[in-house]
């Protein structure tokens, strides 16, 4: 009879895919459609379009979908949260004052200065909480993590890497902007060199904040589908207790994982946006 | 995993751009005008502390010189009013005791005039009584003429001091 239960699970999961490595694939990566208990949403495809020399497939995908329920949660909830009308908020509203003036505070004006951190104040709490309500998705079931996909962290880090660009370059001047990478005081035949290691930087530093993000929040569902999967790999019951108690420890771990990754990504555009402003620093 | 896929970064971008856009209007515009507001509001309020507060302990200072400079004036009053009293008091005494002595002199003048005229009429009457009896006695033996030139005369030739 335990034999019998054991064939029955494996089954299943060899019904969702042909191994435990494909399982997980399956569950991190992108999909065209969307799972829910008792009813399975096929996404709209479409055909993929040529643009100078690139596949662009709009297909909304399960990813996207995930983007716009947070997208669509944020808004809710500093829509209904925040109320104009009051000068004492209650309830949600003091979490979302004090998220904000956090943010402004500790985060804008620490690393951009006065003036620059109030303007980019609007878009690092944007930042902050998209991202943490996008990460925070993949822990409750159901939903999938958005920001587990590269391409969605790439976006946001481009995102950071076109402000530098055209904050750096309004601020002081295209020449003055490019001329100011390198550090004052470097020999004139190195200047070259320099230019070219720290255009390389300016690439590197977005590329590990796309990265870092993209890596952490992949990482902890691997580790949590990896666990599980133990008991599958083992074909026994007495795996469980192991493999549950080391899952939800992992899914604690991956709530503290989500929240700083977005508070590090935030930070890290703050300071990539302050550096273009004030090459000086 | 990790295939690049343009698609899912435009998607990225519209949604990112879109809540951006649309918190900004909904709510971080009002929520940090709101609190820069309410900053600014404790800043003045702060100053306007302070300032009163000074203002006041200015006017407390104030206030104090000026309790003192009356308390002063009081005394220097009331010292005033004292001096001026007890010279009025030695006056109104001395004017007393000289009215007094005054008073006392004109008095032992009255009486030395009185005890005079009294001395006077006493010794015309003593004379008188005197003659008289001596009339009753020798009225029969010389007559009365004769009796008095020698009274007359006894009494001229008495030592001026017992005349008074």
């Amino acid at each position: 009879m335990v034999f019998e239960q054991h064939a029955a699970v494996t089954d299943t999961a060899t019904a969702r895919s042909e191994s435990i490595g494909g399982f997980i694939q399956d569950h991190i990566g992108n999909s065209d459609s969307w799972h829910l208990p008792g009813l399975h949403i096929h996404l709209p495809q479409f055909e993929p379009v040529q643009f100078l020399g690139m596949n662009i497939d709009l297909s909304i995908t399960n990813h996207v979908v995930m983007l716009w329920i947070a997208a669509l949660f944020v808004l809710l909830l500093f829509g209904l949260g925040y109320k104009k009308n009051r000068k004492v908020q209650k309830g949600w509203g003091i979490f979302i004052e004090m998220l904000v003036l956090f943010v402004r505070d500790e985060i804008a004006i620490k690393n951009m200065g006065e003036k620059d951190g109030r303007r980019f104040t609007p878009l690092l709490v944007t930042f902050f909480i998209f991202i943490w309500i996008a990460n925070m998705m993949g822990l409750i079931p159901l939903f999938t993590t958005s920001t587990s996909n590269i391409n969605v962290t790439a976006g946001l880090a481009l995102v950071t890497f076109f402000a530098t660009q055209i904050y750096g370059i309004k601020t002081s001047g295209p020449v003055g902007y490019y001329k100011n990478l390198v550090p004052h005081g470097v020999p004139i035949f190195l200047w070259p060199l320099m230019f070219l290691i720290e255009l390389m930087g300016l690439i590197a530093k977005h590329m590990a904040l796309t990265v870092r993000l993209f890596a952490n929040m992949t990482a902890g569902h691997i580790v949590l589908f990896a666990l599980l999967g133990l008991i599958i790999i083992f074909k026994s019951f007495l795996v469980a207790p192991v493999s549950i108690g080391f899952a939800v420890f992992t899914y604690f771990l991956e709530i503290l994982v989500a929240t700083i990754q977005a508070y590090i990504f935030t930070v890290l555009s703050s300071l990539f946006i302050g550096m273009s402003l004030n090459p000086e620093h | 995993m990790l295939q690049l896929d343009p698609g899912m970064m435009i998607w990225t971008w519209i949604t990112f751009f879109t809540v951006l856009i649309l918190l900004y209007k909904v709510a971080l515009k009002p929520i940090l005008s709101a609190i820069s507001d309410r900053e600014d509001s404790i800043r003045t309020d702060i100053e306007d502390a302070r300032r009163q507060r000074d203002e006041a302990e200015a006017l407390l200072e104030k206030h104090r010189k000026m309790v003192a400079e009356a308390d002063m004036e009081a005394q220097k009053m009331i010292r005033e009013a004292q001096s001026l009293a007890e010279k009025t008091r030695a006056e109104i005494v001395d004017k007393a005791r000289e009215e007094a002595t005054a008073l006392v002199e004109k008095a032992r003048v009255e009486i030395e005039k009185q005890k005079d005229d009294a001395l006077k009429s006493l010794k015309a009457e003593v004379v008188d009584l005197a003659l008289g009896a001596a009339e009753k006695v020798l009225v029969q033996v010389i007559d009365k003429d004769m009796n008095k030139k020698v009274v007359d005369n006894y009494l001229t030739s008495m030592p001026k001091s017992i005349k008074n």
